[in-house]
């Protein structure tokens, strides 16, 4: 127990550490820290835009309304933000690979999944968050909810768990980079994917996509289902109600697969090299 | 001259032959896009006939050669011979001491790129041309002329990706000019949106910009979006853009050379 | 005319800091190089040395035209290396350090076969020189293997043999021994001795490993924040060491032992039968021992010879004392504070 607390302090140290370098190495570059900014607008802005276009060229969204597809789209961009915040350097790994820092990592006393996640400041982040959290604010002022504590809740466990499904899901595609160099492609294919599909309403898609991102990779279960328990929409959404309620278990379920991947991964690396 | 030429342009996709986990990947990611954004685009279209000026058969065609123009570009070396990497490790020094110019090695190295991504939407169009998602071209014409333009898209596109390579040379890192390059790429160039779909004023500025030149001309003429009879000024459009990048690009090939410093000197 | 020629190049590094700096720290400014000058001949095997940061490696960079200095002239075998960058790169070949230039995803042998048509080497050519290596570096062993899969000692022998394939006049050597195992340090040695042994190639080695230099180096050139401190051969800077270059004579038989008369010996102390002698540069080991066998019956004499680690540390350390004593008619008056010139190669 002891053990373990000394574990930690000495992890956050180490964390702190890492993390402040990599915030100044940051800053070092202006061009490049505004660009990391605009960055992060941009990609939001990208993914906003084409949800905008799709359901307001098509109007019968399932039963939804704009507003309420907006919420799914809200959601699902503060969880990506969140996740970039925390995370999104896992994405980097190859290229702490070809640096040679990612085996330096691998003889530090720390965990090595941390030290990834700080060897360098996501500034895009910034911009991220504010794309998401002003489309949020938009949307719910659209939406006009009375919050229940539940309902804040339910929204506040849908944004961690969407944020949740997508570590967990970075991680099994980091765990395959470790074994297997040239899968990194995997990344922005993710990334284009919950970021295309994440967005609306299920019901919009044909038969072979809703069982696809409900039952294969977890699309669905990043915004859509829990936020139709927010809105309080949970008759409408396919194969039954109880799904909307299980978004964190699903997050649970792919974190540990992810957390094997990336061990795995981890083993197979420090074998065998890339 | 000819053994060069070969010999450099042979690299990339070489490269990719190297690491067979690769050519799995860019297989899995092209198939999959393609198969989920026609399914979204039918869907999309299941109770509408036409959404400006397009009907499902042309969406559907339009989102897949889009889908495939884009990601089997995206899969241009994540690793390995790009100005970023080579910048990362300080090893882009070795670019200026050899007999052949960096600008030139680039090129060479460019026309492989070129050729491999473009064997890849060869091969996606005729799978997708036997799945019945792309239609046919509408006529020979059709066909000749968007294959000229798919073939000064490309062009447009190396100059490009060029451009973010020697903007590389003052950023040190890429990762940020990369990315805002990949947004606005994937958002004007028609890929993730068709452009006309843009409200007004913003279809009407990003169908000039040289974005659309790389993707979105060649498959708006295939699809039948741009009329055979706008055919010759689509590709003048991509003629001008072609010089213009070129010599944008030559200046900052130049430029580069000078700005050179090796890293950690 | 000499295959280098650099004359007067200073270059200055701006550093503009980091976004949020404090007001009043204005741009930083580093000088690399301070008006330095430099003469290679064809043939000519030399080790540049100095610090961490001392301006070898811009030096390097600016001889090889990776860098334009912001002032002063170089020539490299008549060309301007940054401006004839393409026609120059025929003549020289460079490696630096860890810095690979195989294609990372390729097999070494395809990196191979790159720079062969590249450079236009011909088949039989190439197929000569490829054989002559792997004599000397071991490369058929791991020349299938993709760069990326390389040992450190395997890719950087895989370097050098990139870097000489096309035989280039001049070669330019970064620290290409930093990190290898014995073993691997003697090939990478024996081929470069094997080169520098053909006489038609001028070779600039930079690095730390004193037994690189020592070993391949007949003239040392001395860089020292920016400046050339000496230029002269392995033999004149070991010699500098001034009063530290010491010889004991002990005498047979316990007799108080003789003052030698040579110019440039000076005793230092006499104790009984042993006697310490200084030897100025220059001074022949070989014939101070002659006159001192000649002169008595001798049981030890014991050169301290200075090693040029030595050397080395105490000018790191600042002591430019050696280099001053160097210098013929070095006034005793000049300031040690002053920096001293680049003294003249002999």
């Amino acid at each position: 127990m002891k053990e373990t607390a000394a574990r930690l302090r000495r992890a956050a140290r180490i964390a702190r550490v890492t993390g402040r370098a990599g915030l100044r190495e940051r800053l070092a570059n202006k061009g490049d820290f505004v660009l990391a900014i605009v960055n992060g607008v941009t990609y939001q802005i990208t993914v906003l835009l084409f949800a905008t276009v799709v359901f307001t060229r098509f109007p019968p969204l399932a039963g939804w309304t704009v507003a309420q597809v907006l919420l799914v789209s809200s959601v699902r961009l503060l969880a990506h933000s969140v996740f970039v915040l925390g995370f999104t350097n896992v994405r980097e790994i190859p290229y702490l690979i070809r640096q040679g820092r990612f085996d330096s990592f691998l003889v530090r006393p720390a965990p090595v999944f941390l030290q990834v996640c700080t060897s360098r400041f996501p500034l895009n982040a910034v911009g991220d968050l504010t794309v998401a959290a002003t489309s949020l604010g938009v949307c719910l002022s659209m939406l006009r909810l009375d919050w229940t504590l539940a309902r804040i809740g339910s929204l506040v466990l849908a944004v961690a768990g969407g944020a949740a499904l997508e570590l967990a899901l970075a991680l099994c595609v980091a765990g395959l980079v470790l074994r297997r160099a040239g899968t990194e492609a995997l990344f922005s294919w993710l990334d284009t994917v919950i970021g295309a599909f994440g967005n609306y309403p299920l019901n919009v898609f044909p038969a072979v996509l809703r069982a696809a991102f409900t039952f294969g990779l977890p699309v669905a279960f990043v915004a859509f289902y829990p936020v139709a328990a927010v809105l309080g929409k949970a008759a409408s959404v396919p194969y039954g109600p109880a799904l909307t309620l299980a978004a964190p278990l699903v997050a649970t379920v792919w974190l540990a697969l992810g957390g094997w991947a990336w061990r795995t991964g981890l083993r197979t690396y420090t074998r065998r090299g890339w | 001259m000819t053994a060069r030429a070969y010999r450099l342009a042979r690299i990339a996709p070489l490269a990719e032959r190297m690491r067979g986990a690769r050519m799995a990947t860019t297989g899995f990611v092209v198939a999959t896009q393609v198969l989920l954004y026609s399914q979204l685009w039918r869907a999309l279209y299941a109770h509408t006939a036409t959404v400006a000026g397009l009907d499902v058969r042309q969406a559907v065609t339009y989102s897949t050669l889009a889908t495939l123009a884009t990601t089997a570009r995206a899969m241009r070396g994540a690793t390995g011979e790009s100005v970023k990497t080579r910048i990362l490790d300080g090893s882009i020094a070795y670019w200026f001491l050899r007999p052949v110019s960096a600008r030139r090695y680039r090129a060479w190295y460019g026309v492989g790129e070129a050729l491999y991504s473009s064997a890849w939407v060869f091969g996606g169009l005729a799978l997708g041309l036997g799945l019945g998602l792309v239609q046919p071209p509408a006529s020979v014409a059709v066909a000749a002329v968007s294959a000229v333009s798919f073939t000064l898209g490309l062009v447009v596109l190396y100059y490009l990706t060029v451009l973010i390579d020697v903007i590389a040379f003052w950023t040190v890192s890429t990762d940020g000019v990369t990315r805002f390059y990949e947004f606005v790429q994937a958002l004007l160039s028609g890929a993730l949106v068709p452009l006309w779909f843009l409200p007004g004023w913003l279809a009407g500025l990003t169908t000039r910009l040289p974005f659309a030149a790389g993707v979105s001309t060649p498959i708006s003429l295939y699809a039948g979006r741009i009329p055979l009879a706008d055919a010759v000024s689509a590709l003048a459009w991509q003629a001008g853009w072609c010089a213009v990048l070129a010599v944008v690009a030559a200046v900052g090939w130049r430029r580069a050379g000078r700005r050179l410093v090796v890293l950690g000197g | 005319m000499p295959a280098i020629e650099v004359r007067g190049v200073s270059k200055r590094f701006r550093s503009r800091g980091p976004l949020f700096r404090r007001r009043k720290e204005g741009p930083r400014e580093t000088v690399a190089l301070d008006r330095v000058d430099l003469e290679i001949g064809t043939g000519e095997f030399v080790g540049l040395l100095g610090q961490n940061g001392a301006g070898k490696s811009t030096l390097i960079r600016v001889m090889t035209g990776l860098m334009v200095p912001d002032a002063g002239e170089v020539r490299v075998l008549g060309l301007d290396p940054n401006r004839d960058q393409v026609r120059n790169a025929r003549n020289i070949g460079v490696t630096f350090g860890q810095r690979t230039q195989l294609w990372w995803d390729l097999r070494a042998r395809d990196s191979f076969e790159i720079l062969r048509d590249m450079y236009g080497l011909p088949a039989a050519t190439y197929t000569r020189r490829m054989r002559e290596l792997d004599d000397f570096l071991g490369l058929s062993a791991f020349w299938d293997t993709q760069a990326r899969h390389l040992s450190l000692g395997q890719r950087v022998r895989c370097d050098l043999a990139a870097a000489v394939l096309h035989r280039p006049v001049l070669l330019f050597l970064d620290e290409p021994t930093i990190g290898l195992d014995i073993l691997v340090k003697d090939q990478v040695r024996a081929m470069l001795a094997d080169l520098a042994g053909t006489g038609d190639h001028a070779i600039v080695l930079t690095t730390h490993d004193v037994a690189d230099v020592e070993a391949l180096c007949p003239r040392i050139v001395l860089i020292d924040r920016g400046r050339t401190l000496f230029d002269g051969t392995l033999a004149d800077l070991t010699g500098i060491g001034g009063g530290r270059r010491t010889v004991v004579v002990e005498l047979a038989g316990g007799r108080a032992a003789p003052e030698v008369r040579m110019p440039g010996v000076r005793l230092l102390e006499l104790d009984g039968a042993r006697a310490t002698y200084a030897l100025e540069p220059g001074v022949s080991q070989a014939r101070f021992a002659a006159r001192v066998l000649a002169a008595d019956e001798v049981r030890a004499i014991d050169f301290e010879g200075v090693r040029l680690e030595d050397v080395l540390r105490s000018i790191y350390a600042g002591d430019h004392s050696a280099l001053n004593a160097q210098r013929p008619a070095a006034s005793p008056a000049a300031s040690p504070a002053a920096r001293p010139s680049a003294p003249t190669p002999p």
